[in-house]
C-alpha cells in the first residue's frame, strides 16, 4: 500500500521519511536525456544528479510540489511522468472515465437489444 | 550472397503482388486455375523469404562488413551465438524476419485449412499476400537489408549491448511473431466477409490462429518483462512504455476475441462483434509497427526505429480503411439469430469481460496518443508514463480479475438459483476465509491490497471448485483423481486450458500486487566491509574487481547476503527509515549467510552505452534485489536495495500460461466433441 500510495501520491508527505519521498519523486520525474525512462529507472549521470538534487531539496524542507515545479521550470512540462491535472491537461485524466462510461452505455444498449430480439 | 538475398526480395515482391491480384481476380471470375496458381505463388513466397533470411544470416556469420546492416549490427568480437539476435536487432533485418514469419504462417494455414472453407480461401490468400507484399515493398524500396556500404571497413559497429542477454533470443522474435500472426485470423475473417459466405466455418480457424498469435505474443511480453527485471536493472518489469503499450493492446483485444469467439461457436452470437475485434487487433498491430519504427515517441525500446514513419502510417491507414470498409459493406448480412437469455450467463459474462478489456485498451491508446496530440496541437511536450497508467488502468484490472472469478461459475444461456448456490458456495466461503486470514494472521491493514489479494483467491477458488465438482463426478467409477481430472480437462480443452491460463494470470496478479503494495527500498553508498540493513536482510560489500575487454570495461562488486533478526539491530537502526548502514566492527550478532550476489556494470566506450546486471536472490516469498548504481571514485559503491515481495510468481506463471494455451489449442477428437456449431443464419434461411 505504501508504495502504491507513494506512486499515486495518496499519503500525506509528513507520514513518510525523506528517503521514501525521494523514491516517490524519482518515479514521478522523467530523465530528460533518456528515451522514456524515469530518473528512478535510468542509469545516466544526469539522473543521478537529479536524484541528488531531490535529496538536497528534501533536506532543505521543500515540499514534493515545490520540487516537481522546480524541475518543470527547468526542463519543461514533459519532465513529469504523468501530466498534472490542471488546465488543459485535465482532459488526459477525465477521458478514461469517459471511455469507461461510454463502454458501459454500449454494453447496456447491446444487452437490451439482445434481450429484445425474438427467438 | 547479398545478390541472392536481394534477388529473393525482388522475387517475393513480384510473387506477392501476383498472389494478391491473381487470387482476387480468380475469385471474382471464378477461374480455378488462376486461384491455384496464386496459391502456389504463396508457397514460393516462403521459399524466397527463407532464402533471403539465410543469406543475411550467412553474411553475419562470415563477418561481411561490406553490407551496411551487418556493419551496423555486428562486429568481430561479438559472440557468434548473437548472430541470431543481430539478425533482427535493427529495422531492415526485423522486417525480413517479420516477412519470413508471415510467409511461414500463411503457407501453413493455407496448406492445412480444411476443404469446407474452400470458397473463402482465395480471398484469404489475397489478403495475406497483400500484407506480405507491403513488407517486400518496404524492403525493396526503403529498407533493403542487403544494402552495400559505400566505404571500405574492416570491422562493424557492433550489436547494441542491451541486447546481449539470453532473453533476447526469444523475447523480440516471439513478440514480433505474435504481432504479425494476427494477420492470419484477420485474413480468414475478412476473406469470409468478402466472399459473401457468411456461415461460420472460418470461426474455428480464426480461433486457432488467433490463439497461436495470442499465446506467442503473451509469452513474448512476459519474456520482455523478465528481461527488464533481470537486466535493465531498475527493479521493475513493466513501465507502460509506449512500445510496451502497443504490444499489450493487441494482446488485450485478442484476449477479448478468444473469449467472445466461443460465444459464436457455442451460441452463434456476437458474429459482428468478433469481426470488429479482429479488425481492431490487426489495426492496433499496424499502429504498433508505426509507433515502433516511425519514431513519433520516445521509448527505451528504440532498437528498430527508422525514418519510415510515413510508410507505416500509410499502411496503418490502408488497413483501417480496408478493415472497416469491408465490415460496413458486409455487416448487414451478419446479424445474430439468438438472443441473450439472462445476465447471469456465460455469454453475458464474456460481454462484460470484452467491455473491460476494451476499456483498458482504449484508455491505454489514449495515453499513448495524448503526448502526440499535445505536441501537434499545443506545441507543448508532455509525458504520459507509468504513474498515469497504473492509476487509470489499475481499478479496471481489478474488476477484470473479479470477472475471471465470476465467469467460470456461470453456465451458457442461464443459471437456475439452485446451481448458482451450489457453485458459488466454495469460492465465496474460501474467499471470506482468505480475507480474514490476511487481516488477522498476516496483519495486513491496507484494505485495497486485501481486496486485490482476495480477488485473486476468488479466481483460484472458483476454478478449483469447478475442477473439484467435475472430478468428483467422474471418480464414481473407481478412477483415481488425477485420471478423472485429466478426463475432465480433455472433455472440454478450450475451457479447461483457459482455466489453467486464468491461474497463470492470477499468479502474475499476485506478483504485481505484492511488488506494488509492499515494496521496500533503500539507497546506500558503502565502504568496503560496510553493510546495509533492510528489513531482515544485511548486505555486506566484500570486494570489487575490474576487467578490461576488447569492447567494454566491466566492473564487478561482490556482496554477501545475511538473514538477520531485526530485533538485534534495534540499537543501530534509524527510526522510520526502511534501510540503514552498519559498519563491520559491530557485527557480532546471530546473522546467517544465505548467499552472495555479484553486481555488474559494463561500459561500452565505442557505443557510449552502459548496461548493468543486478544481483537477485529470489524466493517464492520475496526477492532481494540489489542494483549497482555507481562505482564511486573513493572506492565506495552506491547500491539500491529493494525487497520485491512475491515477484517470483510473475515468472513462475510462464509455464502455466504456455501449457494452458497448448491445452486450449489441442485439437479435439471430433467424434467425442461436445461442442456444437450454430451455423444457421438469417442469410441462409432467406436464401
Amino acid at each position: 500500500m505504501l508504495s502504491f500510495c507513494l506512486n499515486a501520491g495518496c499519503v500525506r508527505e509528513d507520514d513518510l521519511t525523506l528517503e521514501q519521498r525521494s523514491f516517490q519523486l524519482s518515479k514521478q520525474i522523467m530523465c530528460p536525456v533518456c528515451d522514456g525512462q524515469t530518473i528512478d529507472q535510468s542509469q545516466s549521470q544526469l539522473s543521478k544528479d537529479m536524484k541528488n538534487t531531490i535529496i538536497d531539496k528534501l533536506n532543505k524542507g521543500e515540499t514534493n510540489k515545490e520540487i516537481r515545479d522546480f524541475f518543470v521550470s527547468r526542463y519543461g512540462e514533459e519532465v513529469l511522468a504523468a501530466p498534472s491535472s490542471k488546465g488543459i491537461n485535465l482532459i488526459v485524466w477525465v477521458a478514461p472515465i469517459g471511455i469507461f462510461i461510454f463502454g458501459l452505455l454500449i454494453v447496456a444498449h447491446a444487452y437490451k437489444n439482445m434481450r429484445k430480439q425474438p427467438e | 550472397m547479398a545478390e541472392l538475398g536481394f534477388t529473393c526480395i525482388l522475387l517475393g515482391f513480384s510473387l506477392s503482388l501476383y498472389g494478391m491480384i491473381g487470387s482476387a481476380l480468380g475469385a471474382i471470375t471464378n477461374t480455378s486455375r488462376l486461384i491455384v496458381s496464386a496459391r502456389r505463388a504463396v508457397y514460393l513466397l516462403l521459399l524466397s523469404s527463407t532464402l533471403s533470411s539465410v543469406a543475411l544470416i550467412y553474411l553475419f556469420v562470415t563477418n561481411d562488413f561490406s553490407i551496411k546492416y551487418v556493419h551496423d549490427h555486428s562486429n568481430i568480437v561479438m559472440d557468434r551465438a548473437y548472430v541470431w539476435v543481430a539478425f533482427y536487432s535493427g529495422n531492415e533485418g526485423s522486417l525480413l524476419y517479420l516477412t519470413f514469419v508471415l510467409t511461414l504462417l500463411t503457407s501453413i494455414s493455407i496448406r492445412f485449412s480444411p476443404s469446407r472453407i474452400k470458397p473463402i480461401l482465395p480471398w484469404t490468400t489475397s489478403i495475406l499476400s497483400g500484407v506480405i507484399f507491403f513488407y517486400f515493398l518496404v524492403m525493396t524500396f526503403f529498407a533493403n537489408p542487403f544494402e552495400v556500404l559505400d566505404k571500405e571497413v574492416i570491422d562493424g559497429i557492433g550489436i547494441n549491448p542491451l541486447l546481449t542477454h539470453p532473453g533476447m533470443f526469444s523475447h523480440p522474435p516471439m513478440l514480433m511473431a505474435g504481432l504479425i500472426g494476427i494477420t492470419v485470423p484477420f485474413a480468414f475473417a475478412n476473406g469470409a466477409l468478402i466472399s459473401g459466405k457468411y456461415y461460420d466455418d472460418w470461426v474455428d480457424l480464426a480461433r486457432i490462429s488467433s490463439l497461436i498469435a495470442w499465446g506467442i505474443l503473451g509469452t513474448g511480453i512476459l519474456l520482455g518483462a523478465w528481461w527488464a527485471y533481470t537486466i535493465l536493472g531498475w527493479g521493475g518489469y513493466w513501465s507502460w512504455d509506449p512500445i510496451e503499450n502497443v504490444a499489450i493492446m493487441p494482446w488485450l483485444i485478442l484476449t477479448a476475441f478468444i473469449h467472445s469467439i466461443m460465444v459464436q461457436k457455442r451460441r452463434n452470437m456476437f458474429r459482428l462483434w468478433n469481426i470488429v475485434l479482429l479488425n481492431i487487433a490487426f489495426v492496433l498491430a499496424q499502429f504498433g509497427t508505426f509507433i515502433n519504427r516511425g519514431g513519433p515517441v520516445v521509448s527505451v525500446h528504440s532498437f528498430a526505429s527508422s525514418t519510415l514513419g510515413f510508410v507505416f502510417l500509410s499502411f496503418l491507414l490502408i488497413s483501417l480503411v480496408f478493415a472497416f470498409g469491408v465490415f460496413l459493406w458486409r455487416a448487414p448480412h451478419l446479424r445474430s439469430t439468438r438472443n441473450l437469455e439472462s445476465f447471469l450467463s456465460r455469454e453475458a459474462s464474456f460481454l462484460v469481460n470484452n467491455f473491460l478489456l476494451l476499456s483498458i485498451t482504449f484508455i491505454t491508446l489514449w495515453g499513448v496518443i495524448y503526448p502526440l496530440l499535445s505536441d501537434v496541437i499545443r506545441d507543448v511536450s508532455v509525458t504520459v508514463a507509468a504513474p498515469y497508467f497504473n492509476r487509470v488502468n489499475g481499478p479496471i484490472f481489478l474488476l477484470l480479475i473479479i470477472m475471471m472469478g465470476i465467469g467460470p461459475l456461470l453456465p451458457w444461456r442461464k443459471i437456475n438459483n439452485e446451481t448458482l448456490k451450489q457453485k458459488i458456495l466454495i469460492p465465496v466461503i474460501g474467499t471470506v476465509i482468505v480475507s480474514i486470514s490476511l487481516y488477522v494472521f498476516l496483519g495486513i491493514r491496507e484494505h485495497l491490497a486485501v481486496l486485490a489479494f482476495s480477488s485473486t483467491a476468488f479466481v483460484f477458488l472458483s476454478v478449483f471448485s469447478e475442477w473439484y465438482i467435475g472430478t468428483r463426478r467422474r471418480m464414481k467409477s473407481n478412477r483415481s483423481p488425477i485420471v478423472a481430472w485429466w478426463e475432465l480437462v480433455s472433455g472440454n480443452r478450450p475451457r479447461h486450458g483457459g482455466y489453467i491460463v486464468h491461474i497463470s494470470i492470477v499468479m502474475i496478479g499476485i506478483g504485481v500486487i505484492g511488488t506494488n503494495f509492499f515494496e521496500q527500498r533503500t539507497d546506500q553508498a558503502l565502504d568496503l566491509n560496510q553493510s546495509t540493513v533492510i528489513d531482515d536482510y544485511r548486505i555486506e560489500y566484500i570486494g570489487t574487481e575490474e576487467k578490461l575487454r576488447q569492447d567494454r570495461i566491466t566492473k564487478l562488486a561482490s556482496l554477501n547476503v545475511y538473514k538477520i533478526n531485526p530485533e538485534e539491530y534495534k540499537d543501530v537502526s534509524h527510526k522510520g527509515e526502511d534501510g540503514f548502514k552498519v559498519s563491520e566492527n559491530i557485527n557480532n550478532r546471530n546473522d546467517k549467510k544465505i548467499g552472495s550476489v555479484i553486481l555488474r556494470h559494463e561500459f561500452y566506450p565505442l557505443m557510449n552505452q552502459a548496461s548493468v546486471r543486478s544481483g537477485i536472490i529470489s524466493t517464492p516469498i520475496e526477492d532481494l534485489y540489489v542494483i549497482p548504481r555507481d562505482f564511486l571514485e573513493d572506492g565506495r559503491i552506491a547500491i539500491g536495495v529493494s525487497i520485491n515481495p512475491l515477484a517470483w510468481w510473475i515468472w513462475a506463471s510462464g509455464p502455466f500460461f504456455i501449457i494452458g494455451t497448448l491445452i486450449a489449442l489441442w485439437p479435439h477428437n471430433t467424434k467425442k466433441s461436445s461442442v456444437t456449431y450454430g451455423v444457421t443464419t438469417i442469410m441462409e434461411k432467406t436464401k
